[in-house]
């Protein structure tokens, strides 16, 4: 999943940054308004923390310019200022969650689990396709009653093609939402991944859960209960 | 221009006064200088008739008087009063004794019967000429044209209205300064209630009384009211800021003594991690809640009231998008023309905590009910079909500044906010068992 962190305070950026590159979200940084407004033009995101104290234009207005510009992943606010009018502010002007500063770890990380489940039409953190359970909350993955173990970026990987399971996902758009910029795009490590989920998933090579379009990319075949 | 409002009231008032009075004096004046010229006109005219009826032609065609004219001036030398007849090739025919060595020309172009007069000054005193040309017939029916003047000194005249005008003006004067002393102590005293005012101010300020309590004028008695809940609102802000600061200063020393009786302890285990983690918590909801209730302000005493639909239903808004997953029911029962006056904050405050709690805790269901009370106030009632709140749990959540050392899992500060927010705007909060098996809050607030 892909994340975008706009805040002005480098010690909470980077507090924030590593927070989520562990939980295994691709992670962009932005300190100001426009860089906010650029990064959440530029690249597919799955979800945008805002900070609404920004230096240049203030976290509301970017809220604005984003929905003007048709950026519709989910986004919530930070705010240091617990009013009411304040948060009501930020929801009228397209946010869809809020969080007062200081917030718990665990509260931002069950938020944007909510908000993200919500934008794929979800109401259960747990995903269901088949045998197949990945809880978003508590990052696991059981197959058949059988917990199994997956590296992070293999985790990443599951959960976005079974948030957009029955979808053809190219290869660039499973780069896009699990690594950030600087991941070199003709490596053949997602090949590599997909082979290893392959076994972790269906030892067996019964379920055959992700298909191979040649030239078009993946699809998760079994379809997700919601 | 002066800033009091005694002396711009006196000097309007004296300005208006003087003009009105200049006014009335020159017009008097005036008046009754025209009255004197007038009066010695038709006297100069009556000496004419006299002195017509008197003239006659003689046989050899000269102007005889016929006998001695009546006013005794005419034959007492420089006496003021003097008669020249020419005749029309400017030749004098007839003087009166008393001219002798007064000289006067003639006009010459008169028209028969028409009466023209003069000013000029004859010898050394200011005095007024009739000149008149009649046609005298003779005995024989022979006629001759003769041009008459009779000029008389109009210093007495002068005199008589220099007289009057200084009369006048000393009464102007006296009235003027009679009316000016009489402005003066009607505005004096039409002020005093401003300057018990501004007395009692003070004494308020010096701390000698704590109201304005005289009994004000009517004009200024709603102005007293407002200035003392003016004043009874910034001594309870002064009171609650006091207050919120010492409170926050005396439970936040629990937390920070636990916490540092973890970090001398050297090494944190995992129930010391657990501890802190709580701690820490606790530390910021002292702080958001003494903040928030440092910020509320309470009833607004001069501003306008608010229409409360449009917050209720942004704060609404807002929490379905937050709530969305819940697919709550929500029913708003509020008349569009409902307002209160209160600051647009503190309502967001009051409103947006209740209807947090109960979207928060409803399984489907949300009622908000807001309504004008009969007895001059608004009733809002908020509930929802959630657990409710247990009779026992309810006193610390209400209370959580007090009983800062407890928490209650899931129920905020919010609720505590809305208690405090109640009580400054001096209203009434019940929770009370709802039709709809979860929380309902009634809350009254009276107007301010």
């Amino acid at each position: 999943m892909r994340v975008l962190v706009v805040e002005d305070d480098l010690a909470l950026q980077s507090q924030l940054q590593v927070l989520l590159e562990k939980k295994g979200y691709a992670v962009d940084v932005a300190t100001n308004g426009e860089e906010a407004i650029y990064f959440a033009t530029e690249f597919p995101l799955d979800v945008a923390i805002i900070d609404l104290g920004l230096p240049d234009i203030s976290g509301i207005e970017v809220i604005k310019r984003l929905r003007g510009k048709q950026v519709q992943c989910p986004i919530i606010i930070l705010t240091a200022r617990s009013r009411w009018e304040e948060k009501v502010e930020g929801l009228e002007a397209g946010a869809d969650d809020y969080l007062v500063k200081p917030f718990h770890n665990e509260e931002l990380l069950a938020r944007l689990n909510a908000l993200i489940r919500r934008s794929a039409g979800l109401s259960s953190a747990v995903l269901v396709c088949g045998s197949i359970q990945l809880d978003t909350n508590a990052q696991k993955v059981v197959v058949a009653d059988q917990a199994i173990e997956l590296t992070a970026y293999e985790y990443k990987m599951l959960e976005y093609m079974m948030l957009h399971s029955g979808r053809v996902i190219s290869k660039s758009e499973i780069t896009d939402h699990i690594y950030d910029q600087d991941f070199d795009r003709d490596s053949n490590v997602i090949e590599v991944f997909i082979g290893r989920l392959r076994k972790k998933l269906d030892p067996s090579g019964e379920l055959k859960p992700i298909e191979t379009l040649r030239g078009r990319g993946y699809r998760f075949s079994i379809s997700l209960n919601s | 221009m002066s800033t009091s409002i005694q002396s711009r009231l006196i000097i309007s008032a004296s300005f208006v006064l003087f003009c009105f009075l200049g006014l009335a004096g020159f017009v008097l004046d005036k008046a009754y200088q025209n009255g004197a010229k007038k009066a010695l006109h038709e006297r100069l005219q009556i000496h004419l008739y006299a002195i017509l009826a008197e003239s006659e032609l003689s046989q050899n065609n000269q102007l005889i008087m016929r006998s001695i004219l009546s006013d005794p001036r005419f034959r007492q030398l420089d006496s003021g009063l003097y008669v020249y007849i020419f005749s029309v090739d400017g030749k004098l025919a007839w003087r009166s004794s008393s001219s002798a060595g007064v000289n006067i020309k003639p006009l010459n172009n008169l028209i028969t019967g028409f009466n023209t007069y003069i000013e000029s000054k004859v010898s050394n005193q200011e005095s007024i000429a009739l000149h008149y040309q009649a046609i005298l017939e003779g005995s024989v029916g022979q006629i001759r044209t003769f041009e008459f003047v009779v000029v008389e000194s109009s210093q007495s005249m002068n005199s008589q209205v220099a007289g009057f005008r200084s009369v006048l003006w000393q009464w102007l004067g006296g009235i003027g300064f009679l009316l000016i002393l009489t402005q003066f102590i009607i505005i004096r005293k039409s002020l005093q209630p401003l300057r018990l005012m501004v007395n009692d101010l003070e004494r308020i300020q010096q701390g000698t009384t704590q109201q304005l309590d005289h009994n004000y004028s009517d004009e200024l008695k709603e102005l007293a009211g407002m200035l003392n809940r003016l004043i009874n609102n910034e001594r309870t802000h002064l009171k609650r800021y006091r207050d919120t600061l010492a409170d926050l200063a005396h439970s936040l020393k629990t937390p920070l003594s636990v916490l540092t009786g973890l970090y001398t302890a050297g090494q944190l285990d995992s129930t010391d991690i657990k501890m802190l983690k709580t701690q820490t918590q606790q530390m910021r909801q002292l702080v958001d809640y003494q903040l928030q209730k440092a910020a509320a302000k309470g009833h607004q005493t001069l501003s306008t009231p608010l229409l409360l639909r449009p917050i209720v239903k942004q704060i609404i808004d807002a929490l379905s998008k937050v709530y969305v997953d819940k697919r709550l029911n929500i029913t708003l029962n509020l008349d569009g023309g409902i307002k209160f006056n209160a600051e647009r904050g503190d309502l967001y405050e009051l409103l947006g905590n209740l209807l947090d709690n109960a979207f928060k805790w409803a399984n489907t269901q949300v009622i908000c009910s807001i309504k004008i009370l009969d007895d001059s106030g608004i009733q809002i009632i908020v509930e929802d079909d959630g657990p409710g709140i247990l009779a026992e749990e309810l006193k610390v959540v209400l209370q959580r500044g007090i009983r800062a050392d407890e928490t209650v899992n899931g129920h905020g500060i919010g609720l505590a906010v809305v208690n405090e927010l109640v009580s400054l705007y001096g209203g009434h909060l019940e929770s009370v068992s709802g039709s709809l098996g979860g929380q309902q809050w009634v809350i009254k607030l009276p107007n301010s």
